[in-house]
């Protein structure tokens, strides 16, 4: 199967999910994003970053210079409350998307 | 690290942003790599991976770049927001800490405000409105006018009036009118109500629709048309219920009962004047005869390609083609055109530019105090601004927050300006003498507050510049050294300039007032020629359709005249046709001894009808011959009396007694002949400031007039004869209205309304005007020698006498006052050369007046100086030396 494209502002809620459990830095962002997706997204990790910065403009995260776990200095993502709020009305805006195109192609297969 | 720069508002270094990214990339790409290398790739490989994996380093490098840029754009706005927010909290807070300061900027302030308001909107209101016509600006005012015989704007009579209006092709319309009082009965008890007689131009140069009904038809305006009338809003709502069925209804005025066809739009006047009856003006049949006879009042509008100027040309034209067909009445007659609002508002517009000066002025002097108040504060925070300063603050920042206070005094200055200003025009509303026009429709307006607010609000820039300049000059190190350095540099050379302005303003001011209140008094000085004392007037006036015949006039005055000559407590009863002072009465041409005037001659009198004993009532002495006397009845040989100035202006031998003259008293009279049997004291009857007219008096039993004065000399207070002679006048005609009950004292104290109106007003802007340079002065020079204390005392030590610390403090202070009071002693003449038509018998320049003006405000200042020298010399200097 051929990877799929991230839909336009997807990336931005799973990175926001990613950060949910966890502060953590860009690399450990990537990693967790293509573990749990089955490594079925076809994105590039430099595109992370923008998606970071752009969150965190909205305040929704906030950064922080660290040491990453072998020894290197590098830039700490962490959810705010306010990105935690902006999270769970994503999650909820996209059952509702994703139950709603699943009732509108399964309608048109009968 | 964040919070604690903001606190400090320290400009910390914001890290490199390109370097953060290009660091946290690289960190990145590390850390893919060591995964890489775990799994199995060569180091080399591994690098190649992870950059590939990662995709184009630099665009995603810009990308968070600029949304980074953004972000901290927006933050950086946000913090200045705060910034500003706070500053004005802060401000606010300080105010509250100095509760006098703050109550004494912010009441000078309101006071300025709100009386600038008050005076612009009244202004607005009165001047500068347009009228409420459709498109007024094509409405023009046209009088007859002939300079020579001392008449630049006279009324015009009905066959002019209708020759203009056919020939005058610059005009859609013209229309005349007359306004009088008619007797308004049958609703209740009869009364009086100003009515106004239009001709058929009326609809057309109003532009008017009735919100009920229609207008009048051509028809209407003939002789014999059923009677009509237009109603006034106000009539209707209170008069007649202000329903619709209004229409049809009758109304009975001055005994013709008239059938109401329109009601006018709320608040309509035309052109100025409140009416509540409009009706058609019918041409009397022998109107061609009456070419001398001036009496109506004409507007026209201007057809939509003429201009005044073409309207103007033709109509002198005109003018000039009536001389030449009618020379006998019309030579030496033009015709003279204004807009019809300038009209309007030509006598107000003097006093209220005038009283806009005055608080133009005051305004001043109130930002020039709150000013001085804030450089005051300023220099106490010399300190603070130096330890901020030092902290990085930086120098925009130390001058908006000085600004803050300003704005903050002025925001609440101006709040508490709108009750005053509303109390203002309130005021002035009630105050302003009779006949300024619009004046009841004047109200706060809200464009008046916003230019008010925009003037305050440039004042206030203008305020806060003075500590500005000290932020920006200020000298780090000799502020923060020490106690004793904090005064040095002062800023005495704006202190200086301070006083001057300020005595400048207030001094104007005072001069401005004391010419005005002098001129006041001289005009209420004059003598009227009549004793106005212990005298009640009412009018009566009968109408024609129930007073048809001379004899019905003749016997109802008669028989009121000796009612009310039997009441207890009155002295003797008489009446007059043109009351003094109340711009009543006609004027008329004559002829002596039936002499031919030639061509062009203007030989004039005021004519005025009297009752027998109307000179002993006024106390008017008869100077020469006798006056009327019983003998002088109707039917018996008609006499006249004429005024002193009549008999020295036409009979230069001054023997005027044993001649005839022959005269018109109204329009298209029979003209009777009459022997002049005395002359009698002159009466300024046009107005306290004007010289005596000649005077013509015929006698009330001979020459019967329907509309008069009733003038009673009463022993006891004049107003306690009223109900009796309302009683008389009821009991001789129910239907009736007496009105225009006052004393002739009263009279004659409206002869100077406007004066004391405009001296009373620009006295009490002076009054405030000295307070304020007053309150500024002592500001000052307290200020000053507060921060001289040091030195006085060091001197005072030293065996300086408290004579000399005194004499040094009023002496520097008095310098400056002197150098403003020349300055404003001058800019007072030039505002009062201006007003030279509204003085009577001052000059601008009067000498009294300016020596009491400067008199009175040195006396101020010199108080306002002596205050603080004195303090200054009760401090212990072994305190003072030992202390800061």
């Amino acid at each position: 199967m051929t990877p799929l494209d991230l839909l336009q502002g997807t990336l931005d809620l799973l990175v926001l999910k990613a950060l949910s459990w966890d502060t953590g830095h860009g690399y450990a962002v990537a990693t967790w994003i293509r573990e749990r997706s089955g490594e079925e997204f076809l994105v590039e990790e430099g595109a992370l970053y923008p998606a970071l910065h752009r969150l965190e403009r909205r305040g929704w995260v906030e950064s922080e210079w660290g040491l990453s776990e072998n020894n290197r200095k590098a830039k700490y993502y962490r959810l705010t409350g306010k990105g935690r709020a902006q999270l769970r009305a994503e999650v909820s805006r996209w059952d509702r998307y994703v139950s709603a195109v699943g009732r509108v192609l399964r309608t048109a297969e009968r | 690290m964040a919070d604690l720069r903001r606190l400090f508002r320290l400009s910390g270094k914001e890290p490199a942003p390109a370097e953060d990214i290009a660091a946290e990339f690289e960190a990145h790409l590390q850390m893919k790599a060591d995964a890489l290398v775990r799994s199995g790739f060569s180091p080399e490989a591994a690098q190649r991976e992870a950059e590939t994996r990662f995709g184009p380093l630099d665009r995603y490098a810009l990308e968070c770049r600029s949304i980074d840029q953004a972000e901290r754009r927006e933050r950086r706005r946000k913090e200045r927001w705060t910034g500003i927010l706070q500053d004005l909290r802060l401000a606010a807070r300080g105010l509250l800490r100095a509760p006098a300061f703050t109550l004494t900027a912010v009441l000078v302030l309101a006071t300025g405000i709100g009386l600038n308001a008050t005076v612009f909107s009244v202004l607005r209101g009165v001047v500068m409105r347009p009228l409420a016509l459709s498109s007024p600006d094509r409405l023009v005012a046209l009088y007859s006018s002939n300079a020579a015989a001392g008449w630049p704007e006279f009324s015009v009579s009905a066959p002019d009036f209708l020759d203009w209006s056919r020939d005058a092709g610059s005009f859609q319309a013209l229309v005349a009118w007359y306004e009088y009082e008619a007797a308004a009965t049958g609703l209740g008890p009869a009364e009086q109500v100003p009515a106004t007689a239009v001709t058929s131009g009326f609809a057309e140069v109003t532009g008017i629709r009735p919100v009920l009904g229609r207008v009048f038809v051509p028809a209407e305006f003939e002789r014999g048309a059923p009677r009509v009338v237009l109603i006034s809003h106000g009539t209707w709502s209170t008069r007649f219920g202000g329903t619709p069925d209004v229409l049809g209804k009758r109304w009975t005025l001055d005994g013709e009962s008239r059938e109401i066809i329109g009601v006018m739009p709320p608040g309509f006047t035309f052109p100025a004047r409140k009416s509540d009856a409009w009706l058609p003006f019918q041409m009397p049949a022998d109107v061609a005869s009456q070419r001398g006879a001036h009496y109506l009042t004409v507007a026209g509008r201007l057809t939509d390609g003429a201009t005044l100027d073409r309207a103007r040309g033709e109509m002198v034209t005109l003018a000039g083609r009536l001389e030449r067909d009618f020379p006998r009445t019309n030579t030496g007659w033009t015709v003279l055109l204004r807009p019809l609002l300038d009209d309007v508002v030509r006598d107000a517009r003097p006093t209220l530019l005038l009283l806009m000066i005055g608080v133009g002025l005051l305004l001043l002097l109130a930002s020039a105090n709150v000013a001085n108040l804030v450089l005051v504060r300023s220099v106490g925070r010399s300190a603070e601004v130096a330890v901020r300063s030092a902290l990085g603050a930086g120098r925009g920042r130390l001058v908006w927050h000085g600004a803050s206070e300003v704005l903050v005094l002025v925001a609440i200055g101006a709040v508490v300006a709108v009750p005053v200003a509303l109390l203002g025009t309130e005021l002035i509303r009630r105050l302003a003498p009779e006949g300024v026009p619009r004046i009841d429709e004047v109200r706060l307006d809200a464009p008046a507050l916003v230019f008010t607010l925009g003037i305050t609000a440039l004042v206030a820039i203008l305020v806060s510049l003075a500590p500005a300049r000290r932020i920006l000059r200020a000298d780090l190190r000799s502020a923060l050294s020490g106690p004793g350095a904090r005064n040095v540099g002062s800023h005495r050379g704006l202190h200086r300039w301070l006083i001057a302005a300020e005595t400048a303003v207030a001094l104007a001011l005072l001069a401005v007032a004391g010419v005005l209140i002098k001129s006041k008094e001289r005009l209420e000085s004059v003598d009227p020629g009549l004793d106005p004392s212990a005298t009640l007037i009412a009018s009566v006036s009968l109408p024609g359709a129930r007073y048809p015949s001379s004899e019905r006039i003749v016997q109802f005055q008669r028989a009121l005249l000796a009612r009310a000559a039997a009441v207890p407590g009155v002295e003797s009863a008489s009446l007059i046709f043109g009351l003094p002072l109340t711009g009543f009465g006609w004027s008329g041409s004559f002829t002596i001894d039936s002499v031919p005037v030639p061509d062009g001659v203007r030989q004039s009198a005021q004519v005025r009808v009297v009752s027998r004993d109307y000179f002993a009532t006024q106390r008017i002495p008869i100077m020469a011959g006798r006056g009327f006397t019983s003998d002088d009845r109707r039917g018996s040989r008609p006499v006249v009396l004429v005024s002193a100035t009549a008999a020295r202006h036409y009979w230069p031998d001054g023997k005027p007694l044993g001649h005839f003259i022959r005269l018109g008293v109204r329009p298209g009279d029979d003209r009777p002949e009459g022997a002049i049997v005395g002359v009698v004291g002159d009466v300024r009857e046009r107005g306290l400031d004007q010289d005596p007219r000649p005077i013509v008096y015929a006698l009330s039993d001979q020459v019967a007039v329907d509309e008069v004065a009733i003038v009673l000399r009463t022993r006891i207070p004049p107003m306690t004869a009223a109900p009796e002679l309302r009683r008389i006048v009821a009991d001789l005609d129910p239907e009736l209205p007496l009105t225009g009950l006052r004393t002739m004292a009263d009279v004659v104290r409206d002869a100077t309304g406007s004066q004391r109106f405009r001296a009373w007003l620009m006295g009490f802007f002076a009054l405030l005007a000295a307070a304020l340079a007053g309150l500024g002065v002592y500001g000052v020079i307290s200020h000053i020698v507060a921060q001289r204390t040091r030195e006085i005392g060091l001197r005072r030590a030293l065996g300086a006498s408290d004579g000399q610390v005194t004499r040094e403090v009023i002496g520097a202070g008095m310098r400056d006052a002197s150098l403003g009071a020349a300055a404003g002693l001058g800019i007072g003449w030039l505002i009062t050369r201006q007003l030279s038509a509204l003085l009577y018998q001052v000059t601008p320049g009067d000498p009294v007046v300016l020596a009491l003006s400067t008199a009175i405000f040195l006396g101020v200042a010199l108080l306002a100086c002596w205050v603080p020298a004195r303090r200054a010399t009760r401090a212990d200097p072994a305190l003072v030396l030992r202390g800061e």
